[in-house]
């Protein structure tokens, strides 16, 4: 086939790789600031997550 | 007491589960008095014949205030999981959970978590009619697993990708939901911890993308997991998908700014701004005990800073390369690349001689068996995925609940899923 110097589109993704993807500034608003602590639409506030840092690999050596 | 025993012996003997459940039920009240009771008649049961009552009795136990001794009970509960058999388990699976919920919470509180992962592991399987589904002690096995910091135990169920979810109780569907997301927050942070972020990736994105309408601080948690985690193998925040319920993102980016700042800092590739977010918001990564994730992300911006210069040039002086980079010395330039080279991340070498790295091209050349095999295995893995999907797509197509519903929406006409099946000729 000849270039025709148009970009090829992916026939699969026709509007794009990322047309499923959210873009978080999008779906955000910045100045809204939200204290969920405050919020009744909070839950699971008491999960267990006391596992102390186990990613901190200066610990291994 | 020893005619209660006896009787009970009788119908488990002659599987009457329905006279078996009212005489338990019966006796409750005598039962209820104390623990010892309990113990007496357990103590007379062999949990492999009379599986239905010594499991119905012990969940029984560790509902009373004060269930006695906890070794004697531990004993019990393993002695219940390894011997009683998987198809009496299947019909008191809410007492199983119920049992292994209480010995998660108490080997947590006596800071004995080893004990209890073997015995999770195999109420797991017991539990399940298929690898591929999930139950509410999926989420107990990785606690224990990662408050141990032993990991192992925790992949073989990881590795399932889980397609079904055990109900455990229809009047309790929170528990469900929180133990769901707690299984997918939990399992991201072995992955993390085992530096598989791919994975990990996949754990935090099904906690976070779960439908809600309310936010979960479990989800909340996966969200700032999931931004250093996203740095570490993406070098920026992967987007999340379109379904992402809006309520949770509307809440989750303001209750993360430091996260999403770090991540702008990262993104200058600037060593310096990344140093200034982490110091201004060192207590609030410590506080999430995420501050060995966000050392590991300072960390690596050095590294795609190395890796970008591999692409510009040939040779380069270890000096010129710490200057670029943002290193203090030569020294910490060289332990750097040679890291890199080590995990495989650049193909370089350094003369010693003068202090020059010189960068190759990648020497795979993808036609050794080694990739070959590597290649099929992939290919394999989508197959099975895709007769997975098939499977699901079939099954739902033929759920009456679908059925009625689309034929609502739709006012009579087929979507194309069924009319798909009509053409297969299975409907």
């Amino acid at each position: 086939m000849k270039p025709t110097g148009v970009p090829v589109q992916d026939e699969m993704f026709p509007e794009g790789v990322d047309a499923g993807l959210m873009d978080m500034d999008e779906a955000c608003s910045s100045n809204m600031m939200v204290e969920l602590a405050a919020s009744e639409r909070a839950v699971h506030g008491d999960f267990f997550n006391a596992f102390g840092d186990l990613f901190d690999d200066d610990d291994l050596s | 007491m020893e005619d209660f025993i006896c009787a009970i012996k009788t119908l488990c003997a002659d599987k009457n589960n329905q006279q078996l459940s009212e005489l338990l039920n019966k006796n409750t009240d005598q039962l209820l008095q104390n623990a010892t009771n309990i113990d007496q008649v357990v103590g007379a049961l062999d949990p492999e014949q009379h599986s239905l009552a010594f499991l119905a009795l012990l969940s029984l136990k560790v509902t009373f205030p004060n269930p006695g001794d906890f070794e004697l009970l531990y004993m019990q509960i393993q002695q219940c999981v390894n011997m009683c058999p998987a198809e009496q388990i299947q019909l008191l699976k809410v007492q199983l959970c119920q049992l292994c919920h209480y010995l998660t919470s108490q080997l947590l509180e006596k800071k004995q978590p080893l004990k209890g992962i073997k015995i999770l592991a195999m109420a797991i399987t017991k539990l399940q009619t298929s690898p591929l589904q999930l139950t509410s002690v999926h989420a107990d096995l990785m606690q224990l697993c990662l408050v141990a910091k032993c990991f192992k135990p925790a992949l073989p169920f990881l590795e399932e990708d889980i397609a079904e979810i055990i109900k455990e109780s229809s009047q309790d569907p929170p528990s469900d939901v929180r133990q769901f997301l707690l299984y997918y927050y939990y399992g991201g942070m072995i992955y993390t911890a085992l530096k598989n972020f791919d994975r990990a990736l996949f754990f935090y994105e099904i906690a976070i993308t779960t439908p809600a309408s309310d936010i979960s601080y479990i989800m909340l948690n996966a969200y700032k997991k999931f931004i250093l985690v996203s740095l570490l193998e993406h070098a920026k925040i992967i987007n999340l998908p379109k379904y992402t319920s809006h309520v949770v993102m509307k809440y989750l980016k303001p209750l993360s700014s430091p996260y999403h700042d770090l991540a702008d800092a990262y993104a200058s590739r600037n060593p310096s701004s990344v140093n200034a977010v982490v110091a201004k918001n060192v207590d609030h990564f410590t506080a999430d005990t995420n501050m060995g994730l966000v050392k590991q992300v300072m960390t690596s911006l050095y590294k795609v800073t190395i890796k970008r210069l591999t692409k510009t040039f040939l040779t380069l002086s270890l000096n010129d390369m710490a200057n670029r980079v943002g290193l203090d010395n030569t020294e910490e330039a060289e332990r750097y690349v040679l890291q890199m080279i080590e995990d495989g991340e650049i193909y370089a070498s350094i003369n010693q001689k003068d202090g020059m790295v010189s960068f190759h091209n990648n020497p795979e050349k993808y036609n050794d068996p080694r990739m070959l095999k590597r290649l099929d295995d992939q290919i394999r893995a989508y197959q099975s995925l895709d007769d997975k999907l098939h499977s699901m797509d079939s099954m739902l197509a033929l759920n009456p609940q679908y059925i009625k519903k689309t034929n609502d929406i739709s006012g009579g006409f087929d979507d194309e899923g069924l009319g798909k099946m009509k053409d297969d000729g299975i409907l």
